[in-house]
């Protein structure tokens, strides 16, 4: 799976979560407010209810007081209960619209009621009112007063209402408490679910993001760590990957380049062999038959006694000949050579060594070489460094033009190499020759003014380029030449395995 | 930095392929000129004294004359080699047949002892048919040059394997030391010593790089001892791109 779908899969999910907690928390408000209202509805109800009940308990109480006192003022609190019965009644009708059980109780209790007013209490009130218009009256409040608390047909009434009022409450109460009952499991089970969901979703967003981050993490520093193996030429190293993500293709891309490059590196390591190789075969095979010539025209020489000079200048000629073959084959040599022998370090003075070159090259009398007068302690391959100087130093001399030659040589420690300068007051090096003359064989002047194999500077920049310095020449014609070198502080030549 | 690593590394790797056959063209030309001073010098002495010199002078300046020819073939031959890669690519149609029998013919007008059989189950190809002709030239010339017997008897069989055509060369010369299988490939190796021969010893290596430069392969089988030499050359059937 791609990485990239990993962190979409495992946000989306979260976010998933999240979205069902915050639906999860609206709809239960929603059953909140709906159960409250409820629950208030009940509440309502029962005291409309309550209240309901106490104006016809009002009312009666009313008629009982007017019955035994006959007073007109005692008759005040039964009117009183029938209007309020009469509006609680109202608010009851209209508070339990949506509930036709407590109106068909409502009916009952109004049926009741009504016929306790109709038929007991009217009548009553009424006949006490006239009690005293003769013993007709009085007959008529005795039957019907007989018939109320006699018969009890008034009570009876009185306790259907209560019955009806009672169920009533009953029922609403019962509604109210399971309302509460009910809000509260379900609060209870959306609070347990949301805080479920937040933590699995936190789980789940921290494992993503520790997974990911570590196998990222763990691949990229393989990665680099191949990177920095092929930087420092070690091209052995493979990725392994198991993953079929964007870094899987990224590894593979860098198994095969770091094959690629470890493919062309072993080439041309390869090359740079063959090419010294062959170098070292060719030359080696051509000292042979040179000696023999070199032999011959020895022999010939002693023999042939007596000749022209004509003869002799010719055959001095031909061994002339034979001694340049020999010095460029044995330039050839020497320059296949470099980097194919492990050259021991050591530790010297500068001065000192170009104090030995100095004598070894023995100049003549208008040829002077100045050196550093500060000593400089070099750790280093002392006969690459001394190859390098002789060359420059004594090309410095060879090439020169003027009567009073002169080659310094100056040495500086510059960060991590040595800068090494040799100045010449020479004829100088036209620009388009700057590059060629580090060529092999290559030199400014024809072959036979002056006795060169042209090889020499390719040495020096073969030297140079092995022990990783760089060399550059500073020249006008007329003006001198400046040969300058970097020399790394003793870092120890790579050797091409022979 | 793996990139740029790369093209380096593929940069450096041109270079010094260029710088390989720039090095040894120009080691073999400046080796030229002093080779050729020897031997006009040699010629110009051997004037100068007349003819009645000592025998053993005579015989030391023809030795002389012997050995500066022998230098200059050694280096004529490392001129070729690193020409390899510039010369003779011109590229046509081979009829493999008419082709063989057309370079078999010198050597058999040459040696009358030579016979050259031919056999080919492939009619022909596009390639650097002058390429083709050196290498095949090299090896019969080979052939001959290291018999033991009267008469030569060389077959050359051409078949085809997947890529690659497959030439056999088959001689009836003394054959190979087994150890030797790689080393007649290398440059100036003889089998005899340089002296008393023509053979320097740069025809196999010539033809190895030929075939490496097609991008096909030489080899030698080594039969058991007394029954001649088989060189296998893979040559690409693929016609070479246009450089």
């Amino acid at each position: 799976m791609k990485i990239i779908t990993k962190i979409y899969l495992s946000i989306g999910f979260i976010l998933l979560v999240f979205v069902f907690v915050t639906v999860a928390y609206f709809i239960q408000s929603n059953k909140v407010d709906n159960a409250i209202d409820e629950v208030l509805l009940s509440t309502e109800i029962i005291q409309a209810n309550s209240n309901l009940q106490k104006a016809v308990l009002d009312a009666q109480a009313g008629m009982r007081g007017y019955l035994l006192s006959g007073k007109e003022n005692y008759v005040e609190p039964y009117y009183a209960g029938v209007a309020e019965y009469l509006i609680e009644l109202n608010i009851l009708r209209k508070l339990n619209q949506s509930k036709p059980a407590n109106i068909g109780y409502l009916n009952q209790i109004d049926q009741q009621f009504n016929n306790w007013n109709d038929s007991i209490a009217s009548p009553l009130i009424e006949a006490k009112r006239n009690v005293n218009a003769g013993p007709k009256a009085q007959q008529e409040y005795n039957r019907l007063y007989y018939k109320t608390y006699t018969r009890e047909e008034g009570k009876t009434r009185i306790d259907r209402i209560r019955y009806f009022t009672d169920l009533i409450e009953k029922v609403e109460t019962r509604n109210k408490k399971a309302l509460v009952g009910k809000l509260k499991t379900s609060q209870n089970l959306t609070d347990l679910l949301s805080l479920g969901l937040t933590v699995l979703a936190v789980i789940i967003g921290i494992a993503t993001a520790l997974l990911l981050g570590k196998t990222i993490k763990k691949r990229i520093l393989s990665m680099q760590k191949l990177a920095s193996n092929l930087a420092r030429g070690n091209f052995e190293m493979k990725l392994t990957d198991h993953d079929h993500d964007e870094l899987s293709s990224l590894s593979a891309d860098m198994n095969v380049m770091a094959q690629k490059l470890q493919n062309s590196f072993a080439h041309l390591k390869k090359m740079n062999q063959e090419l010294d190789q062959f170098a070292y075969v060719v030359s080696h095979d051509l000292k042979a038959p040179l000696r023999a010539i070199n032999n011959l025209a020895e022999w010939i020489d002693e023999d042939i006694g007596e000749t022209t000079p004509e003869i002799r200048k010719n055959l001095s000629l031909m061994r002339g000949r034979v001694h340049r073959l020999e010095n460029l084959i044995n330039g050839i040599l020497a320059y296949s050579r470099i980097g194919r022998t492990k050259i021991e370090q050591n530790t010297f003075d500068l001065r000192e060594l170009l104090q030995e070159i100095t004598e070894s090259l023995a100049p003549l009398p208008n040829q002077k070489i100045i050196i550093p007068t500060e000593p400089l302690q070099i750790q280093t391959e002392k006969i690459l460094l001394q190859q390098v100087l002789v060359n420059l130093i004594s090309n410095g001399l060879k090439y020169n033009n003027k009567p009073n030659a002169e080659v310094s040589v100056s040495a500086e420690l510059n960060g991590k190499n040595y800068l090494i300068r040799v100045a010449d007051n020479g004829p100088g090096i036209p620009p388009e020759y700057h590059e060629k003359i580090f060529g092999v064989f290559q030199t400014i002047e024809a072959r036979d003014t002056i006795e060169s194999t042209g090889i020499g500077l390719a040495i020096v920049k073969k030297i140079i380029e092995e022990k990783h310095g760089a060399i550059r020449v500073d020249s006008e014609p007329g003006q001198g030449t400046t040969f300058s070198f970097t020399w790394p502080l003793s870092q120890p030549v790579v050797l091409a395995p022979i | 930095m793996n990139e740029d690593a790369l093209a380096q590394c593929q940069n450096e790797l041109s270079q010094e392929k260029k710088q390989f056959e720039e090095f040894i063209y120009l080691v073999s030309h400046d080796l030229n000129a002093p080779i050729r001073a020897i031997s006009n010098l040699s010629v110009w002495i051997a004037e100068d004294l007349g003819n009645d010199i000592p025998a053993d002078v005579k015989q030391h300046i023809n030795l002389l004359q012997a050995r500066t020819q022998l230098l200059e073939r050694m280096l004529g031959a490392i001129l070729t080699l690193s020409r390899v890669a510039r010369t003779d690519l011109e590229i046509g149609y081979v009829e493999l047949l008419p082709f063989l029998e057309k370079l078999s013919n010198p050597f058999r007008k040459e040696q009358v002892s030579v016979s050259i059989q031919i056999r080919s189950v492939v009619p022909g190809l596009i390639t650097y048919y002058q390429k083709l002709q050196t290498v095949l030239s090299e090896l019969i010339t080979n052939a001959i040059l290291h018999t033991d017997k009267e008469k030569v008897n060389i077959a050359v069989v051409v078949t085809q394997t997947g890529e690659f055509l497959k030439f056999e060369i088959i001689d009836n010369g003394p054959g190979l030391p087994a150890d030797v299988s790689e080393r007649i490939f290398s440059l100036f190796y003889t089998a005899k010593g340089k002296e008393g021969n023509q053979n320097i010893g740069a025809g196999l290596t010539i033809a190895k790089k030929i075939a490496n430069f097609v991008g096909g392969q030489l080899a030698v089988d080594i039969p058991p001892e007394g029954l001649g030499c088989s060189f296998v050359l893979y040559w690409p059937r693929k016609e070479p791109e246009k450089v």
